[in-house]
């Protein structure tokens, strides 16, 4: 149990690393909100329907939904980002996908709800075999990819214009990347919950960008961050009567405010 | 073969058409500045040469490659490109060296072909060359508007291209450092038998310092050469009364 705990946090705390730091970037923390708000949207519809055709939703129908509705939030967001409009259409989606949400929890029975409210505050500890393996496969995936395409992310990040001019695949390399914020964060909606997802993959790049940190410093650095706030939670939340969800948020925020402070005072 | 040849070319964003049955040939390595009020569609024509938007119509070959409908990536390796500044995000803590080596990326794309030796060193030369190698390590955000620009310079002349395409680059720099910067852009097409094409609103340096002037006016292109006191003459005639008003004029041409 423990030893899965600690595989899932150091998977997590490894992607979002990358993704946290490409998200400030490439100004992509809207996004973030979008797809969890998508992911939430898009699990309580599925409930709805398991409720009123009366089947039981396992862990596989739930990862199709989340990868499905990711790709085609993500996919709306990238076309749109073409025509510079990528803050208002991931503001609508965002709106749309909350009151879809909303509405549809709201007529959800009382045992499905508690389900629903796991994704909210999360759930780590209650983490299976075969979440373990998707995560762990996504990784794996999303971490070669962010390596090896570490400069051409950059420069699309720093300079889309200059970098549409080059001959790389800047369009496509777009959407690889939106795409790869996106999966990590239906995978922290899914495992550590709404709450956590928003702390581990918004704040430490966020703060950490405005720290004078080196690309790679940073993201090694949000990475350490996000691990050491995983495991302290958990380990805190099993002798205080606590959410491990609210401490992570809290732990991470004052860890990734300790570098942006530095900064401040040194300068 | 020609450097550049554009056959009434038309292009635009939206409904919007910016250039209309735009005709321009440049047939040996030159020094080339385009002109023109605002918004009559200079970089327009920058970015359909950098491959960034797609003609409507017409014909545009660089190098002998046709890239109207589809724009090889043999040719954009080809091209030193320096965008305006402001498409740049700041929020990314990037390294001039960064920035400067961002500039092989489509030359050495994944997987690496040029090992990390080779990469300092010319980027240690192309920064030196630009009086900036002592500032590699800095933050690109942290540097005035005149570094930066030099450094978006550099970026485009690492890979050593054939043509450069430079939309303002002379914009937030001092009189000093702008001579300084044209001085090598002339180096470049004298010496190193470069192309540069240059947007820029000062219509004194076009005249200084290019050997072609190209003037885009109500979507068109017209051009003048800058020693030829007639074409200086119809230049001046041409240009737009209210934006000469502005234009600081350091020497007179005429008169």
């Amino acid at each position: 149990m423990l030893g899965e705990v600690l595989l899932l946090s150091l998977f997590i705390a490894l992607t979002s690393g990358f993704t946290t730091s490409y998200a400030a970037f490439s100004r992509s923390e809207f996004l973030i909100v979008t797809v969890a708000h998508s992911a939430l949207a898009g699990l309580s519809v599925l409930y709805y329907i398991s409720y009123i055709f009366g089947f039981q939703v396992s862990s596989m129908h739930e990862w199709l939904m989340l990868v499905l509705l990711t790709t085609v939030v993500c996919l709306a967001v990238g076309r749109i980002r073409e025509h510079g409009e990528k803050e208002l259409i991931s503001a609508v989606i965002f709106a749309l996908t909350l009151s879809i949400a909303a509405l549809f929890m709201a007529l959800l029975p009382g045992n499905l709800i508690a389900r629903m409210w796991n994704f909210l505050t999360g759930s780590i500890l209650l983490v299976t075999h075969l979440d373990l393996l998707i995560v762990s496969v996504i990784s794996l995936v999303t971490c070669s990819l962010y390596t090896f395409f570490y400069r051409e992310f950059l420069l699309i990040s720093y300079d889309y214009e200059y970098a549409l001019s080059t001959g790389i695949p800047a369009r496509l390399l777009n959407y690889i990347l939106s795409m790869l914020i996106s999966l990590i964060t239906i995978v922290c909606v899914y495992t550590v919950g709404l709450f956590v997802t928003y702390s581990i993959l918004m704040i430490p790049g966020t703060l950490l960008s405005r720290a004078r940190l080196r690309t790679n410093s940073m993201i090694v650095l949000s990475s350490a961050i996000v691990l050491l706030s995983l495991l302290t939670s958990v380990l805190l939340s099993s002798y205080v009567p606590v959410p491990p969800s609210g401490l992570c948020g809290i732990i991470v925020c004052v860890l990734s405010l300790v570098p942006y402070l530095a900064r401040i005072i040194r300068t | 073969m020609s450097i550049i040849e554009i056959r009434g070319l038309s292009a635009g964003y939206g409904r919007k058409t910016v250039l209309s049955n735009l005709n321009l040939v440049i047939t040996k390595p030159s020094f080339v500045s385009v002109i023109g009020p605002n918004g009559a569609g200079k970089t327009t024509l920058l970015r359909v040469l950098a491959g960034l938007l797609r003609p409507r119509g017409g014909l545009v070959k660089i190098l002998g490659v046709d890239v109207s409908k589809k724009f090889p990536s043999s040719i954009k390796v080809r091209l030193g490109y320096v965008p305006q500044r402001d498409s740049i995000n700041y929020a990314v803590p990037v390294t001039v060296f960064d920035v400067i080596v961002s500039g092989l990326i489509d030359v050495c794309p994944a997987p690496r072909t040029v090992t990390k030796r080779e990469v300092r060193q010319r980027a240690c030369r192309v920064a030196s060359a630009l009086g900036i190698d002592d500032l590699l390590d800095s933050y690109f955000h942290e540097l005035s508007g005149g570094l930066q620009q030099r450094v978006l310079l550099a970026r485009a002349l690492i890979k050593d291209p054939d043509i450069l395409l430079l939309d303002e680059p002379l914009s937030n720099l001092d009189e000093a450092t702008q001579q300084e910067v044209l001085k090598l852009l002339r180096h470049l097409v004298d010496k190193h038998l470069k192309t540069v094409i240059m947007v820029t609103h000062d219509l004194d340096v076009a005249l200084e310092w290019s050997d072609l002037v190209v003037l885009i006016s109500r979507g068109g292109a017209r051009t003048f050469k800058p020693g030829v006191h007639e074409d200086v003459e119809r230049l001046l005639e041409s240009y737009p009364e209210e934006e000469r008003k502005i234009i600081p004029s350091r020497r007179p041409y005429c008169g």
